[in-house]
């Protein structure tokens, strides 16, 4: 510090301009500006033009600290005062280049550190714009893509239906299972680009746990007995019953790993385990692990296999787009859970995964608490319409508005559809058939192929702008209840409507 | 004698300043970064055709502060105009813009100021939209000081109300 000071005091002299108040230097001491003797100031540097209209100031003070003057190649650092007097002013200054140089490294490394600890914002920024492009892209594309591969799925529905030779109908069937995975494929990515933008919500219900299990248990057993294999399970007792969680998500994550376990198992058996690993009064924390005994994973690839689009690399065929590991990884992320594999090569594999489950106070039996508790009472049937035209959803509304036994919940798209129907139960269904998304017959063949038993059987009835023989014909083939054109008698459309509920009752 | 008027730049370290000056006057850009201190003084002539004349632009490059308090106000007199920067990617130097205006009103009444949005080759006009109220509103020209968008525009123009 101090030589910093002796070097201060002992180095610097005073330099000295007199100017008269025409700008002309009339006497100069200086070694910055040699022979400036008769010079204007605004010859010296272009600091002195603004130096210039003080001149005509008397008795004034003025003071220029840090004052960056370059001259030639050469750039000194002067503090100066400028005072007025009657006929001249003196303007006297201090070359303080080597303490100012000190004083710039200082600043350099403050203002670099602020700098850069200010930059995260922006790079977040940016992160966020290029992933919502990639999104946008994905969703925009995939939403495209569907079109055409619905429309070969229709048209082989109609082929399969003619009369075809037994080459025609293996060539065919080609076609048809391919189109399939191509479906299955545009569905995950899509899935994926969702989950990882984060455009998907999760919505905690109350349910019971275990019979969940005995569903998910109950369907994979038969599937394993289609490709021989053994279902075992081991249910933890200690398990709550009534939890408040994501259901569908659950469902989605368990038929993902199992039935990527019995994909990639020939023979033997998938093991299903679920440990209640603690338990306090309103929270279980429950793991699941899923063993088989199937080809194994090789040490190496452990890492990768939840990247999306990677798929393990063996000799075995596989379906599907390798996105399904990927999703059930974004899913338990996003419910705050964790996911561990181990896995022998040529012995098999296990995948656990733990979560935490909400417990319900209430324990007890439920008994159609939805139904009972319900604040729409005097309606008396719930009817799930996906109508993306405003104008439609209003007439559909007046249209049932009439009876004044309907409430009527409207989405918009088919993804919200399969939301709402996890949400709470209907008693129909009625979809417009092009919806964003996923269309009426998309959402349709979801609904009918889930594995879900509260809605898989729901009515369904479609509406359509542009009504044909051929699409009433082959909606009937997907398992549509009822298909009506529009626009529409509001008659034909109650009765139709009173007589799916009524039928779906007596069953 | 040449019409001169001096056109003094601020606005908090890093976001441009030297760089708007160096693009105007020389042309060039550099990544690099060195701070300025105190005040560097350059000089340029502006060619006006519109009023068939030259003005000789004296712009001071002051150092910069996150708190437009600490200024020196010597370095202000006989200003003819502001030019307020910010950096666009940086909410730290934007974040009391409407203070850091009305304390330059208050210093220097009748001084034209005007307020400018650099480095906009880092962010896309979606960006900036959104961004209304938190700058947008306040601004009267975003440049770059990288590419040269908008700089002799900003510079001219200023150049021209002047006369
Ligand atoms: N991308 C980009 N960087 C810039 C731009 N203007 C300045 N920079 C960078 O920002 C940093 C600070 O610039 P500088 O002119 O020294 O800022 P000052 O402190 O306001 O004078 C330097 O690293 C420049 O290279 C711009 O328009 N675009
Ligand atoms: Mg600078």
């Amino acid at each position: 510090m101090l030589t910093n000071y002796n070097f201060f005091h002992k180095k610097q002299t005073n330099q000295i301009l007199l100017i008269n108040k025409q700008g002309i230097i009339i006497d100069s001491e200086s070694d910055l500006f040699i022979d400036s003797k008769g010079k204007h100031l605004s010859d010296l540097h272009p600091f002195f033009d603004t130096i210039i209209p003080l001149l005509n100031t008397t008795n004034k003070q003025y003071n220029f600290d840090c004052i960056n003057l370059t001259i030639g190649k050469n750039t000194r650092t002067v503090d100066g005062i400028l005072n007025t007097e009657d006929e001249h002013a003196v303007f006297v200054f201090q070359d303080l280049t080597e303490q100012y140089i000190l004083y710039q490294k200082v600043a350099q490394l403050r203002n670099e550190a602020e700098i850069k600890s200010q930059l995260y914002y922006h790079i977040n920024y940016l992160l966020k714009e290029k992933e919502a492009f990639k999104d946008d892209f994905i969703a925009n594309f995939t939403h495209a893509i569907r079109m055409p591969v619905n429309t070969i799925s229709g048209f082989t529905a109609l082929l399969e239906d003619s009369n075809l030779e037994q080459s025609q109908r293996y060539n065919l069937n080609i076609i048809k299972n391919t189109n399939e995975k191509l479906r299955v494929m545009i569905n995950e990515i899509l899935d994926i680009s969702k989950i990882e933008s984060g455009h998907f919500t999760i919505n905690s219900i109350r349910y019971n746990l275990l019979n969940e299990f005995d569903e998910i248990i109950s369907i994979y057993t038969k599937k394993c007995e289609k490709k021989g294999l053994k279902l075992n399970y081991k249910i933890d007792e200690k398990c709550p019953k009534y939890v408040i969680a994501d259901k569908y998500r659950l469902a989605q994550i368990a038929s993902n790993l199992i039935g990527n376990a019995i994909k990639f198992t020939e023979q033997g058996s998938i093991d299903l385990n679920v440990v209640c690993k603690t338990l306090t009064k309103d929270k279980a924390t429950i793991q699941f692990s899923i063993t088989d005994t199937g080809i194994g994973i090789e040490q190496d690839q452990l890492e990768v296999i939840y990247k999306s689009f990677y798929q393990v690399s063996n000799k075995i065929r596989n379906d599907g787009s390798g996105l399904g590991l990927a999703i059930v990884k974004e899913l338990v992320n996003a419910l705050d859970g964790t996911i561990e594999v181990n896995s022998t090569l040529g012995e098999g594999t296990t995948f656990t995964v733990t979560l935490d489950f909400e417990i319900d106070k209430n324990q007890k039996e439920d008994k159609h608490i939805t139904k009972t508790n319900k604040t729409t009472a005097n309606y008396e049937f719930k009817i799930l319409l996906a109508e993306p035209s405003k104008r439609d959803q209003a007439i559909f509304l007046e249209s049932v508005s009439k009876s004044k036994k309907f409430d009527v919940v409207i989405v918009e798209t088919g993804d919200d559809v399969v939301e709402e129907l996890h949400k709470q139960p209907f008693d129909i269904a009625i979809f417009n058939l092009k919806l964003p998304t996923m269309d009426g017959l998309d959402t349709a063949r979801y609904i009918r192929h889930s594995d879900f038993e509260n809605f898989k059987q729901i009515p369904i009835m479609i509406l359509s702008k542009h009504p044909s023989k051929e699409e009433e014909q082959y909606c009937k083939q997907r398992r549509i209840n009822s298909y009506l054109g529009k626009p529409y008698d509001k008659d034909v459309l109650l009765r139709k409507i009173k007589y799916l509920i009524k039928k779906k009752q007596a069953n | 004698m040449k019409i001169s008027k001096k056109i003094v730049l601020l606005g908090h370290f890093g976001v441009g300043k030297s760089s708007l000056i160096r693009r105007f006057v020389e042309n060039t850009f550099s990544e690099n970064y060195k701070v300025t201190i105190g005040v560097h003084i350059f000089k340029k002539n502006v060619e006006i055709p519109e009023k068939d004349t030259d003005v000789s632009l004296v712009i001071w490059d002051l150092e910069g502060n996150d708190d437009i308090n600490n200024t020196r106000l010597s370095y202000l007199i006989g200003t003819n105009a502001f030019i307020y920067v910010y950096d666009v990617t940086r909410p730290a130097t934007y974040e009391n813009l409407q203070a850091e205006i009305d304390f330059l009103k208050e210093k220097q009444k009748n001084t034209p100021i005007k307020v400018v949005g650099n480095k906009n080759d880092l962010v896309t006009k979606a960006f900036l939209k959104e961004n209304n109220d938190n700058f947008g509103r306040l601004t009267d020209l975003y440049v770059s000081a990288k590419t040269g968008n908008q700089v002799d525009f900003l510079f001219s123009k200023l150049a021209e109300s002047l006369l």
